[in-house]
């Protein structure tokens, strides 16, 4: 490779000791203290997820009539319906804590699948290159060009809807998001000095990939899976909306929602309530991404 | 091997032999266009010894540092290391070849995994030849980093903690670690301040001696690599147009392109500097893609005449040991003056 041989800035050696200015700031930059808030929020939602029952006071799909869309706040002798009652009866608290669980599974779930197969083949594509990158990318192409929808429909026409054919579509349609990003980090790694540098050592393949080239892509990979996870939620709810993922009466957010609208008019805590939680939990996981993402950076100054 | 190469050094470490690496172009609708980036450059360096390789921006010289050492495989053309073709090899023996023969980058910033600490850098080596493990890895990275003149509690800090110099020195230490016979430096020294740079090259000369290393010492900076070469060799658009010892080449240049490199040196002294000659070179490089006929320099060379633009020079020993391309070079000293 030809270089231009142009003189790089140099950068002195580094200042150790923090200025007043920073020290003041200092107590501001704390990492718990920035991620307090959003911490607490995933936690509250790993728990209410792992064990809705925990905090649901009433069964989420025990349906009545009598007391159909009733205002937050309404209590009758069987309890308090702290966030009201939906079109059915049902206890809208409830279900958002039931909601949470199949949320979180089908949206983590189907953000690991993603993230893995899009991940490991963008570094396969990126390190080796030539032709085995020309059919990962164009595979990739081709997945990003087929409508979700019907490829949804195709899935679930042949497996039958279930939770885990819901992750498996899921999967299956957003890799090819993981495998450019990753593509093109590790193409920008491979070309770096470093990993030459490696490769003059003796390093074989298997070493420089895990060594040097996956650490570089997982950061950016974190960024984009916080993201994803939000629009999984989104997507669920869709597929549940046509009656392809989560089956009714099982209570999921995006059904909640989908559901929630028809009344908005007349009974906003419907759709408010789990979008609500929906718009908390990605807000909280994008800014955990985002702090994972500046640990994993040693030249980051939160470190 | 009939060349040059075997005459300049009667015991070898590294034979280069009419080493080529084309590159496939697709720019534009231009199917077949090659970037002949190295176009048969042959050289030898004795054991212990240094060749400098200069010449301008993008004339080939990183491109034969790295197809030398079989990072970018050659076109054509035999690197003999210790008496073996390395060009040919692959998978385990090259792994293994690379103990013996190593590279240091110029951009000391992009040479460093920033993710690692030094320490995770220098046992690196160690680790994928499986040398070391333990107490004596650790003693081994402790012996290393002394080497290379930093303390030793640099090894737990990152590569960004350190300024240029300092990261190069760590550079340094990673490519003496499997005590290689064979660096070569590609513009190891360009990216540092100057006054950096000199503390840097002599580290590399402390080291030639300290563990007997020979070099290729890949520079565009005839100062330095005046103070480093046994052998100096220039390069113009992938060819070597003139090569010797040091001291021939530098008090009596032949080719005009090295004569042009020459009074592009600044002089100490400001008088002589001003009444010098100075040979400006007219435009640019040309492009490898399409080297111009006959002799390539003869597009920028003040002596062309019309032999020059149908004849390409032969390669040929003018002085004992001071081989040039060039028709007229025993005219250059008159001739440019």
């Amino acid at each position: 490779m030809i270089k231009p041989n142009i003189e790089t800035p140099q950068l002195g050696e580094r200042n150790t000791a923090l200025p007043l200015r920073e020290k003041r700031l200092k107590f501001w930059k704390r990492d718990w203290f920035q991620m307090l808030p959003f911490s607490v929020i995933i936690v509250i939602f790993v728990i209410v997820a792992l064990a809705p029952g925990w905090i649901a006071n009433h069964n989420p799909n025990l349906t009545d009539l009598a007391i159909r869309l009733k205002n937050p706040g309404f209590h009758n002798a069987t309890g308090t319906y702290l966030l009201g009652t939906d079109e059915l009866g049902r206890d809208v608290f409830s279900r958002v804590m039931y909601g949470a669980r199949v949320s979180l599974l089908v949206s983590l779930c189907s953000v690991g699948v993603s993230g893995i197969i899009g991940g490991l083949l963008g570094i396969i594509a990126g390190y080796y290159g030539r032709i085995v990158e020309t059919i990962i990318m164009r595979l990739a192409d081709m997945v990003l060009s087929i409508p979700f929808l019907l490829l949804a429909i195709l899935t679930v026409a042949v497996l039958g809807p279930s939770l885990f054919n819901l992750i498996v579509v899921l999967g299956l349609v957003r890799w090819p998001r993981y495998a450019r990003v990753a593509q093109g980090k590790t193409l920008a790694t491979v070309n770096q000095d470093f990993v030459k540098g490696v490769i003059a050592l003796g390093a074989k393949s298997g070493r420089v990939i895990i060594r040097h080239i996956i650490p570089e892509v997982i950061p950016p990979l974190i960024v984009i899976g916080t993201i994803e996870v939000g629009l999984m939620i989104i997507y669920e709810a869709s597929l549940s909306f046509i009656g392809l993922g989560v089956q009714p009466p099982t209570a999921s957010w995006g059904t909640m929602l989908s559901e929630g609208q028809q009344y908005l008019t007349q009974a906003w805590w419907l759709a408010s309530f789990p979008g609500l939680a929906i718009f908390l939990i990605v807000v909280s996981i994008n800014m955990f991404g985002d702090y994972i993402r500046d640990r994993l950076d040693p030249k980051s100054k939160r470190r | 091997m009939e060349n040059e190469a075997t005459v300049l050094n009667p015991d070898p470490l590294v034979v280069v032999d009419n080493l080529k690496k084309y590159y496939a172009s697709r720019q534009g609708n231009r199917k077949d266009s090659v970037v002949k980036a190295v176009d048969g450059v042959s050289f030898s360096i004795g054991a212990g010894k240094t060749l400098g390789l200069v010449g301008e921006s993008g004339c080939g010289k990183s491109t034969t540092g790295q197809a030398v050492l079989n990072l970018d495989r050659a076109t054509s053309g035999q690197v003999f290391f210790q008496g073996k073709d390395i060009t040919q090899f692959k998978g385990k023996a090259l792994r293994y070849l690379r103990k013996e023969i190593q590279i240091i980058f110029q951009d000391p910033y992009s040479s460093l995994n920033s993710r690692m600490r030094v320490r995770d850098i220098l046992e690196e080596p160690f680790k994928i030849h499986r040398l070391y493990r333990g107490r004596e890895l650790t003693a081994e990275v402790e012996k290393l980093i002394d080497m290379v003149g930093l303390p030793k509690n640099a090894l737990d800090k990152y590569p960004h903690q350190f300024s240029g110099g300092q990261r190069q020195r760590i550079v340094i230490a990673r490519a003496i670690a499997l005590r290689p016979k064979f660096i070569v430096c590609d513009e190891p020294v360009s990216a540092l301040d100057v006054s950096v740079q000199s503390q840097i090259v002599n580290l590399f000369r402390r080291l030639q001696t300290e563990l007997n290393l020979t070099y290729l010492f890949i520079s565009h900076d005839l100062s330095i690599v005046r103070h480093i070469s046994d052998q100096v060799g220039v390069m113009y658009l992938g060819k070597i147009v003139e090569l010797g010892d040091k001291q021939a080449i530098f008090s009596k240049p032949l080719h005009p392109y090295t004569k042009a490199l020459m009074s592009a040196v600044p002089l100490p002294h400001p008088e002589t500097q001003r009444n010098r000659e100075k040979i400006k070179l007219k435009g640019d490089l040309p492009s490898p893609l399409n080297p111009p006929t006959g002799c390539r320099f003869h597009t920028r060379c003040p002596l062309a005449q019309e032999r020059c633009k149908r004849e390409e020079p032969a390669w040929r020993e003018v002085d004992a040991k001071h081989w040039v391309a060039c028709h007229f070079a025993e005219g250059v000293e008159e001739g440019v003056q």
